[in-house]
């Protein structure tokens, strides 16, 4: 770890959440663990349906059947008003019962990949918000409304008491991401869950919400998990990051460790499909073949048949176990394993020797 | 001059919401008026169209019936009904006086068309609020619990049911629930009112003995809007309760129950209340079957009879009042949906 156990606000434990559908039982998230520091930055990256957003809900407890959280454990450090801090398991908790509901919202807030359609088109969106701050804080109607509006200003929207009245319709989709942002902060959460936050934006807005949220995060002194399929996003935010692959964290680490010196051959080949500005390429990298079906069940790493390290005889026959190597680095492959140096010489001359 | 409007109970916004919706009102209703002048031209013409005219009808069914009739009553039969003048001189004289209130004489009734119409009308649209009535409060808490509860046992069976309903003709139907009523309670189905009240004037008693016979048609004609109208709320329920802002107003910590109502429900009721409008005409005429079968005086059997008598004046009025309803009911539609949907309220700009 990181973080020192006593500043961990967050700790996820073999979480698994499979999806029971008709085809099959799809592992969204399968034996997933990591934590997140008080005040930190977590950035969970992985291509389109690796289970990154399932992860999220998950701990949100707002996974819909036909997905079901079977086991593992969600220990959150709740601050009482006094006295100390407890650990909660949320799993434990029922999901629509009346203390998930306060943390849901009040202490563990989520904003979404489309900031418009996030948001309801029928309610004004200075109702939208003061909602959340009743909800969760002992105020009168008009002092939430001055709460609101404070947020909108402290989210850099131009003229709040007028947007207070507003549609989400009248709003461009940066704006709306900002309003959300400022719903979701509106009642000062310990954790805020990115999912994908500004995929849906054009790159210069997405930068100024970047920004904002970098400003936020430390005035407000909140942990954030960054969702998102593009590592260059995270680069600047991430105290942590965790690369995710078909419901497992394959790599996970400090931010700069990570980006300096990627140890998993899906990192690498992810960090390796950034277009870099410093470097003069003819063709983007891209890592060969799909995510495969998530039905499937390949034997061995999950990994292995896009892999460009692919030990025959390894790698698709076990399955590799989190291993720590140094700066607290875990790693899921068995490059790292004795597997690998007993068959094979080190990764990088593993091709001349098939 | 937005921002003089101090205060967040009332965005500046809001003003000039409602002054855009009058404008837009007031531009619709104005609109109506040669829209209905055409429509009165078009449907008195429809009248006119068939070969012959009632005086024809009347003089063919007393030949059927082996009586002579002389040109020279025919003649005075014209007179008498104003048949034997130009079409546009007929057409103006009934516009006129349409216009004072006075809908002409119904040949065959023989009696003035604003009487005949009048209390059949009022009793047609009584009947038809309630139908409407029973349609919503049946079908919108069982078309939402459908769509909540998707696949669960209670929404194949509504779903099977509701099928049926949609599938049985309207007529069938009141046969059926004849035939259950008189076989098995006794009842008395068909018309409105018992014997003893059906000349009486108007009073409590007569009130409450027109509801205790209503309530079979309002059903019998209901099933079928209630089964269709079970489709169309699940189905909207369902596709809002998808959304984005549902999983936003669930990350808000609200409870499950209220958070569907207020927000996916709020969304999926929009079609239906703002097509309310469109009910309008169907109130009038949607139900002549069912009004043949159970002997009910409504305007529905009136209309059919006048159209396969000729009786053009009261056919005329008739359609007119028809369209006018069409028309109203689509403005109303209008204006509802403007009204519970921001996102279609007319000539608002978006601000960024």
């Amino acid at each position: 770890m990181t973080v020192q156990p006593n500043d961990t606000l967050l700790e996820v434990k073999d979480l698994q959440t499979h999806f029971f559908m008709a085809e099959g039982v799809a592992k969204a998230v399968d034996s997933t663990t990591f934590s997140i520091g008080r005040g930190k930055v977590l950035g969970v990256v992985g291509e389109s349906g690796c289970g990154k957003s399932v992860t999220a809900r998950s701990i949100m407890r707002m996974v819909r059947p036909p997905g079901h959280t079977v086991d593992g454990e969600i220990l959150y450090a709740r601050a009482a008003e006094t006295g100390p801090t407890t650990s909660v398991d949320l799993l434990q908790l029922p999901a629509t019962g009346a203390e998930m509901r306060s943390i849901r919202g009040g202490e563990i807030s989520m904003i979404f990949q489309e900031p418009r359609a996030s948001l309801s088109p029928v309610h004004r969106i200075g109702d939208q918000i003061t909602e959340n701050i009743l909800l969760h804080q002992p105020v009168s109607p008009a002092e939430a409304e001055d709460i609101a509006t404070d947020m909108l200003q402290q989210v850099h929207i131009p003229l709040p008491e007028q947007r207070m009245g507003a549609f989400a319709h009248q709003l461009s989709g940066g704006m709306c991401q900002r309003v959300m942002i400022a719903m979701a902060l509106s009642c000062h959460p310990n954790l805020l869950i990115a999912d994908e936050p500004t995929t849906a934006l054009d790159v210069t807005t997405e930068a100024q919400i970047l920004e904002l949220m970098q400003g936020l995060q430390a005035d407000l002194n909140m942990a954030i998990m960054f969702i998102t399929h593009d590592l260059g996003v995270v680069a600047d935010m991430a105290d942590e990051v965790a690369v995710m692959y078909l419901g497992k964290i394959v790599e996970r680490g400090a931010a700069a460790d990570i980006f300096r010196d990627p140890k998993h051959p899906y990192t690498i080949a992810l960090l390796e499909s950034l277009p870099r500005m410093d470097q003069k390429r003819e063709w983007l990298q891209t890592i060969r073949g799909v995510v495969p079906d998530p039905y499937s069940t390949l034997s061995g790493c999950p990994f292995h048949p896009r892999c460009a390290d692919f030990m025959p005889g390894v790698c698709d026959e076990i399955v590799p176990q989190p291993i720590t190597l140094e700066d607290e680095r875990e790693v899921r492959c068995l490059l790292y394993t004795e597997h690998a140096t007993r068959e094979t010489p080190p990764p990088a001359e593993e091709a001349s020797h098939q | 001059m937005a921002g003089t409007v101090a205060g967040h109970q009332l965005p500046p916004a809001a003003h000039l919401l409602t002054n855009v919706m009058r404008e837009y009102v007031l531009q619709r209703v104005l609109q109506l008026i040669p829209t209905l002048f055409l429509i009165s031209i078009v449907s008195f013409t429809i009248i006119q169209l068939p070969p012959g005219d009632y005086v024809t009808t009347y003089v063919a069914n007393l030949a059927a019936a082996g009586e002579e009739v002389s040109e020279a009553e025919i003649a005075a039969l014209e007179e008498h009904y104003g048949l034997n003048q130009p079409g546009y001189i007929q057409y103006i004289k009934w516009i006129t006086n349409f216009l004072q209130g006075d809908m002409g004489l119904s040949f065959y009734w023989d009696r003035p068309v604003n009487r005949l119409i009048g209390e059949r009308l009022m009793l047609t649209m009584i009947m038809s609020f309630f139908t409407l009535l029973f349609v919503y409060a049946m079908a919108i808490p069982i078309g939402i619990y459908s769509a909540v509860r998707q696949y669960s046992p209670a929404d194949y069976t509504f779903t099977f049911i509701g099928f049926i309903g949609l599938a049985t003709p309207n007529f069938l139907l009141a046969l059926i629930f004849m035939y259950i009523g008189i076989a098995f309670f006794d009842a008395d189905a068909g018309g409105l009112f018992s014997i003893e009240y059906l000349d009486a004037p108007w009073s409590v008693a007569k009130i409450w003995d027109m509801l205790k016979h209503m309530w079979l048609p309002v059903v019998i004609v209901g099933t079928s809007g209630t089964a269709g109208t079970i489709r169309v709320m699940r189905a909207t329920t369902l596709d809002e309760l998808g959304r984005p802002y549902v999983e936003t107003a669930r990350a808000k910590g609200l409870r499950e129950g209220p958070m569907t109502m207020k927000y996916p429900v709020r969304v999926a009721l929009n079609p239906i209340l703002s097509t309310i409008g469109w009910q309008l005409p169907q109130i009038v005429s949607g139900t002549v079957l069912v009004a043949l079968v159970l002997n009910l005086p409504t305007t529905g059997p009136l209309l059919w009879r006048a159209l396969m008598s000729q009786d053009l004046y009261l056919a005329a009025s008739m359609i007119l009042i028809l369209s006018s309803l069409t028309l109203i009911g689509t403005l109303i539609s209008d204006i509802l949906l403007a009204w519970v949907d921001p996102r279609i309220r007319y000539g608002e700009r978006g601000t960024t």
